[in-house]
Order: structure tokens, then C-alpha cells, then sequence
């Protein structure tokens, strides 16, 4: 019995793809289906990015078409866009190498003769990027400053960004040779925040380039760092404006930062108050990201959320469970660093002169209690 | 006789069909797989064995092995010539030359096609390739590839609020030799060099060597810099990396002694080649029996070092230099170089800027830079 029902269904089975499959025939085997003949050239657009153009087989001067003959190119340019053609009954589709960009006129040439132009306008709704942050966010910073970070709402466009950033001194002038050109440039994932090193043949003593052009910004100065409106961002829209940060600089820095000076405030048990931590000093904000655990007294990971305090002072930590009564420790990781790029275990400039040893560089730990 | 005809039909239908899923015998070998290979970014290119081409993504923190399948052997190859390659390349792909960067460009040393890693302004990345000066997108769909991750503790690298990692592992460069795949980077969170070395086939994650460096302009201060360019070069019979830094030391280190996890190797300073340049590419060349170092400069002319000359000088710059020191070299005329790579045995193909701003690609005998 039970193999006679299997025959059924197989044989219902065997209608239905039949039936599907002569339905198909059918639509593909209609001139038109309900579509109507194109008439102009049309841009194609998946996730408003414009991907490929359609071509009204009509606006061919014959029927055999030879897509040899036929070339998309910017126009006025010499040489053709790559891509692939594709045929169907009342049009040919170029789906280019890469999707068309706005605001450039393409042609369509077909044996030698253009055959009609289009263009890809802006996306309306793309908005200017803006500049979020520039890190370090305090405005005195150590005459021996390593590295600033720009934080900006949208992702960027890579490259060249030595174009866009300079520094002035206190007439104004735009003073040369500050940052180091780095390729790759030090862009995060989405491209939103890029390192930039101030050039630390400048800053280490004795270097040449420190001997011959001095430190770049010098203890007892103000500066200006400028950021130009002529950035652009990953969609081609530049910032919403310039952006001046005024710096005023101390004296170098030349000590580790030492968490043994840093003060924890501790949260109540039973709450999911924040375990803060004080820093003697102001500490670089990505040598921060990532560098801290907090640990049980087995030494199991406490999982929780950390967020870096203001002007990057300190950072505080709200677990994801009430915290319990007892011991816990606080693992740093061994490569945070202060404004002077002195991290845990050694100072960024060390005389070996005066301290040959063999650096071992750990993590540190520091010791705390829920009570 | 109509039947006969319709089955051999399908038997080769059926021998077509088995050979397009079966793995080439290169993805054998490489224990390559097929597929399309989520490819970032890509920073440097170097070719390795039977035409895998390496690719270094920055973006992903890996390196890619490519089977290109470019592996017919072309010894008498016609010169390659653009006046602007920026140009051409963004004609052919319909946009701007502001709107591409060329991150790498190396010649296939079998087929002698050029690849070009080529970046959007929006970060896209393609890979191009060129024979006898036409330009191809080389696709990177249903390919056979392989991978391996170089960021140092993956399971323990932060995120982002999005999941994304915070740390940038930055490639400087990369180079196959001997079976390896060496790899130099850059961090944004402390001023130092990783350097890995990485056997191929892709077994494991590489663990990361720190190379120290004695600076000699510096005279008495410890260095952690980034490596800018590397090559490897047989001096004396043993195989070195020769590392050029974002400063111009020439520092060499013994191959053998770069093992995956030891910490830190220290570097012999060989040469100061000169203030405030950056080394953009370093290649080796042997022309008239002899094996050269080539380097292309950021702010000065195109510089050789001999080998021999290299193993002739035993010292290392430990001494206060003022200017350039150290081992031989000889300063060319060609400014404004930034990229080179062998074309062949005896030519050097090479990207120049002009005082127009075009980037033009040419070949040149290597008998130039004798």
C-alpha cells in the first residue's frame, strides 16, 4: 500500500515539474512577455549603486549586431571600460568592471560612431562626513607626541591623507616634515580612524633628522592642527567643513607610565557598578582599546563593557553580572602606551648607554577587592 | 550510428563536466581549495610557485594564495610601455585617476604578465593584470585559493562596537623565497615591526618574530622601527632578509634565526642610504654574473648595492654616522620610482612619476644599473 502512495507522489511530482517547465517554456518562448520594448538607454542600480546599462537593440544602425564593435569609454577618453556584455531579445547590458561613478558622462560607440551619452547623477541622500574626534582629546600634550588619531562619521577615502592634514605654528605657518607617510596608511576596518605618526626621526634624540630639523612641535608652543574641508569620503563628498584643533605643548615625556600609581575605585557587591580606573597621566586612546581584562580570583575572564573616560584619563569598566564579594585583578596589556609612545616596559627613547639590559616585556596585573 | 554519435556526446560532456570540479593538480600540490576568496584589501602581491600569486590583505590581517593559472612560459617577452598607467587604469575601469591608488605591482616570472593590486577611493579592491599592454580585471569567483591569518591572538583581539577589529595589522611587504612567504607589519597601536615567516603550503597561524635594529644615525639609542621594504639575498652562502626602514638603514638578519615566536632577532645596520627617504621597493638582479640589490626611493634617485660588496663588509653601524655610511652603493639618475620588479632575466620593469604628474610604466635593461 505504502508503495503504491510513493507512486502517486512521485507521479504528482513528475506533473508538477512538467507543468512548471512548460510554463516556462512558454513565458520565455513569448515575444515580450508583459515587458514593454526599451526605448532609451537605461542604468541598472543595485543597492543604489549604479551596475549596468541597458542598450535598446534600436539604437544599432543593423540587426547582426558584432559586440566587438561596440565599446562603452568615458567620454572624450582613449581607452574602453572593461566589462562584460550580455544579450537578450531587445536589448544589449555592459555590466562594467566596477560600478559607473557619479558625476561622469559615459558614451556608447558602436563601430567608431557614438550612439548616445549618459551619466550617473549624486545620490541625494549621501550626507557629508564630519570630523567626530581627534585623539588626543586634552589640548596639552607632551613635546614628544607620537601619534594622533582622527575619528570621522563616515568612512573615508584611502590615501593621500598627508594632503589633508598639516600643522601651523603660532604665526600660522604650515610647518613641514610633521607626520610620517606611511603605506599602507593606519586606517581602521571601516575607515573611519586613521593613526598618524608624528615623524619619529624628529622625536628620538641623536637622529639625524632630529639633529638637523629639530623636534616637530617644540615645549611652550601652541600649534593648530588642521584638518581640510577637501577631504573626501569613501562616496566622493568632501567634509562638512575644516577643522582647527589648537594644541599647546609641555615638556617631553620620558617616564613609563606605572600602574602602581593609578587609582581604582571600587563598586559595591551585589551591583553592576562601574569599576573605575584613575591613570596618572593622559594615555594614548587606541594603545587603551582592547588592552584591559578584568579577572575573577581563578582567573576567569569577567565579561562586561569597557568605555575610556574623558580627555582618556581612565577607563572604567560595568560588568554584565552583579559583582560579587571578593578578589579580582585588572590584566593590562603590556603595549599601552602614553602620549610619548613610553609604554609598560620601556620608555619609546632608552640611552642604551646608560641601560643596556635585556627588556622583558609582560603584562601587569593589578590587584583589587569587592567588599 | 545517430545513437552512437549522442553517447560520445555525453561521454565527453561527462570527461568536460569531471574535469571542470576536480582539483588542478597546483591545488593539489598547495593544498589549495575552490571557491571565491573574500579578499579585502590588497596591500603587497608577490609570486611564488607555479604561478600562485600571494596576496597580503591588510584589511582581513591575512595573506592569500592565488592559483592564476598563468603558467605558460614566455621567455622572449615585448617590452611594456604606458605613458600613464593611472590613466589607462581608470579609463578602463570609468572613473577618475584621482579616484585609484596602485598598492603593488609584480611580474609573473613564468607567463611575464604584469598584476597590479589596485585600491578604489572607497577602499574596493582589484586585481589586474596586463599582457602585451592590454589591461584584464582578473576575477576572483570559483577560484582555487588558500589563506592564513597573520594578526597575533585573533580569539583575543578586540572589537569594535560592530564586531570589527580595533588593531590594524598594516602590511609593509611581502616576499616569497625558499618555501616561505615572509611578511613585515605595522601596527596603530605601538611604533614596532612584526615580521613573519610563514611556510607554503598554509599549515597554521604564524606566530610573529620583532626585529631590533641599532641605528646608526642615532648613534645610542634603541630603535623599534617599521620595516618599509624587504627582499632576501644569498650574502656569503647564507640566505638574509635585507631590511630597508621608513628612516634608510639597510639592516640584514639571518634567515635562520628569524623562527616563528622568538622575539626579538637583532639586525646588522650595513648601510645609511640618507635622510628623510622612505625605501619604496627593493628588488634583486643579477646582471653581468653578479647579483645587485636595486632600490627605488620616496625622496631620492634609484640607489644600487652590490652582494659581494655586502659580504665583503663585515662591520655594522654602531658609531654616530652623519649622512650615509656603511657598505657601497651607487646613486642613479631615475627619480620618483615606485615600484620596480625583474622583467625576465635582464630587464626591469618599473613605475616612474613625471614632473607632470603621470605615472609612467616602462622597461629598462637591467645593464642600466651596473
Amino acid at each position: 500500500m505504502s508503495g503504491s502512495i510513493n507512486f502517486i507522489n512521485y507521479k504528482m511530482a513528475g506533473t508538477t515539474v512538467l507543468a512548471i517547465f512548460v510554463a516556462l517554456y512558454f513565458y520565455a518562448c513569448t515575444p515580450s512577455g508583459n515587458r514593454e520594448i526599451p526605448t532609451d538607454v537605461s542604468v541598472q542600480f543595485v543597492n543604489g549603486k549604479p551596475i549596468a546599462v541597458s542598450i535598446p537593440l534600436s539604437f544599432f544602425p543593423k540587426s547582426d549586431i558584432d559586440i566587438e564593435k561596440l565599446n562603452i569609454a568615458i567620454t572624450g577618453a582613449e581607452t574602453s571600460m572593461l566589462g562584460d556584455f550580455e544579450r537578450d531579445q531587445h536589448s544589449i547590458k555592459f555590466i562594467p568592471a566596477i560600478p559607473f561613478r557619479s558625476e561622469i558622462t559615459y558614451e556608447i560607440k558602436y563601430d567608431g560612431v557614438t550612439i548616445d551619452q549618459f551619466s550617473i547623477p549624486r545620490r541625494s541622500n549621501i550626507g557629508a562626513p564630519s570630523m567626530i574626534h581627534i585623539y588626543p582629546s586634552v589640548d596639552t600634550v607632551p613635546e614628544n607626541l607620537l601619534k594622533i588619531h582622527l575619528e570621522f562619521s563616515e568612512p573615508m577615502s584611502e590615501w593621500h591623507s598627508s594632503n589633508y592634514v598639516s600643522l601651523l605654528d603660532e604665526k600660522g605657518d604650515t610647518l613641514s616634515h610633521i607626520f610620517l607617510k606611511l603605506d599602507p596608511e593606519l586606517w581602521n576596518y571601516d575607515h573611519t580612524m586613521l593613526t598618524l605618526w608624528l615623524e619619529p626621526g624628529r622625536i628620538k634624540k641623536s637622529l639625524l633628522p632630529n639633529v638637523l630639523e629639530g623636534i616637530p612641535i617644540e615645549g611652550g608652543k601652541q600649534y593648530t592642527i588642521v584638518i581640510s574641508e577637501k577631504w573626501k569620503s569613501a562616496e566622493g563628498i568632501p567634509l562638512q567643513k575644516a577643522v582647527h584643533k589648537h594644541i599647546y605643548v609641555s615638556s617631553r615625556d620620558e617616564r613609563m607610565p606605572t600602574v602602581d600609581q593609578w587609582a581604582i575605585l571600587t563598586p559595591k557587591p551585589t551591583t553592576q557598578g562601574p569599576l573605575r580606573i584613575y591613570f596618572n597621566e593622559v594615555l594614548d586612546y587606541t594603545s587603551l582599546m582592547g588592552s584591559f581584562k578584568v579577572l575573577d580570583s581563578r582567573g576567569k575572564r569577567v565579561d562586561g563593557l569597557f568605555n575610556i573616560l574623558p580627555g582618556e584619563t581612565g577607563i572604567e569598566f560595568i560588568p554584565e553580572q552583579a559583582w560579587h564579594a571578593g578578589k579580582y585583578s585588572i590584566q593590562v596589556d603590556r603595549s599601552v602606551e602614553d602620549l610619548a609612545a613610553n609604554n609598560l616596559n620601556r620608555p619609546f627613547d632608552r640611552d642604551l648607554k646608560k641601560d643596556s639590559s635585556q627588556i622583558v616585556e609582560s603584562d601587569k596585573l593589578i590587584y583589587f577587592e569587592i567588599k | 550510428m545517430k545513437k552512437l554519435y549522442y553517447l560520445l556526446i555525453l561521454c565527453l560532456a561527462v570527461v568536460v563536466m569531471a574535469f571542470s570540479v576536480l582539483p588542478s593538480s597546483t591545488s593539489l600540490k598547495y593544498n589549495l581549495e575552490k571557491g571565491s576568496p573574500a579578499i579585502e584589501s590588497m596591500s603587497k602581491l608577490s609570486f611564488g610557485p607555479d604561478g600562485i600569486l600571494f596576496i597580503g590583505d591588510t584589511r582581513s590581517a591575512s595573506i592569500f594564495a592565488l592559483n592564476t593559472d598563468d603558467t605558460r612560459s614566455n621567455i622572449q617577452s615585448d617590452d611594456v610601455t604606458a605613458k600613464d598607467i593611472s590613466k589607462l587604469f581608470a579609463e578602463s575601469l570609468g572613473t577618475t585617476p584621482e579616484d585609484i591608488v596602485i598598492q603593488d605591482m609584480v611580474v609573473n616570472p613564468i607567463s611575464k604578465a604584469l598584476y597590479f593590486a589596485v585600491h578604489l577611493a572607497d577602499g574596493t579592491p582589484l586585481l589586474l593584470k596586463m599582457v602585451k599592454g592590454k589591461v584584464s580585471k582578473v576575477g576572483l569567483d570559483n577560484v582555487e585559493f588558500s589563506k592564513i591569518g597573520i594578526s597575533d591572538a585573533p580569539a583575543e583581539d578586540a572589537t569594535d562596537r560592530r564586531g570589527r577589529p580595533i588593531r590594524v595589522h598594516a602590511i609593509s611587504d611581502m616576499e616569497y623565497a625558499n618555501g616561505k612567504v615572509m611578511v613585515s607589519g605595522l601596527s596603530n597601536k605601538e611604533f614596532s615591526s612584526t615580521f613573519r615567516s610563514i611556510s607554503f603550503p598554509f599549515n597554521k597561524e604564524a606566530a610573529s618574530t620583532s626585529l631590533e635594529i641599532f641605528h646608526a644615525n642615532h648613534g645610542r639609542y634603541e630603535t623599534y622601527a617599521p620595516i618599509k621594504s624587504f627582499t632576501t639575498a644569498t650574502i656569503g652562502g647564507r640566505s638574509y632578509l635585507v631590511a630597508s626602514y621608513t628612516c634608510t638603514p639597510l639592516v640584514l638578519f639571518p634567515l635562520d634565526e628569524l623562527k616563528a615566536g622568538q622575539h626579538v632577532v637583532k639586525g646588522r645596520t650595513v648601510a645609511e642610504l640618507g635622510n628623510r627617504n622612505t625605501p619604496l621597493d627593493i628588488i634583486s638582479m643579477k646582471m653581468n654574473n653578479k647579483t645587485s640589490l636595486l632600490f627605488a626611493n620616496s625622496s631620492r634617485p634609484m640607489m644600487r648595492v652590490n652582494i659581494d660588496d655586502l659580504n665583503r663588509y663585515d662591520g655594522s653601524l654602531t658609531e654616530k654616522v652623519e649622512g650615509t655610511a656603511g657598505v657601497d652603493f651607487k646613486v642613479f639618475d631615475q627619480k620618483d620610482v615606485q615600484q620596480l620588479d625583474a622583467f625576465g632575466s635582464d630587464k626591469v620593469v618599473l613605475l616612474q612619476k613625471g614632473e607632470d604628474g603621470a605615472l609612467a610604466l616602462r622597461t629598462e635593461a637591467a645593464s642600466k644599473w651596473q
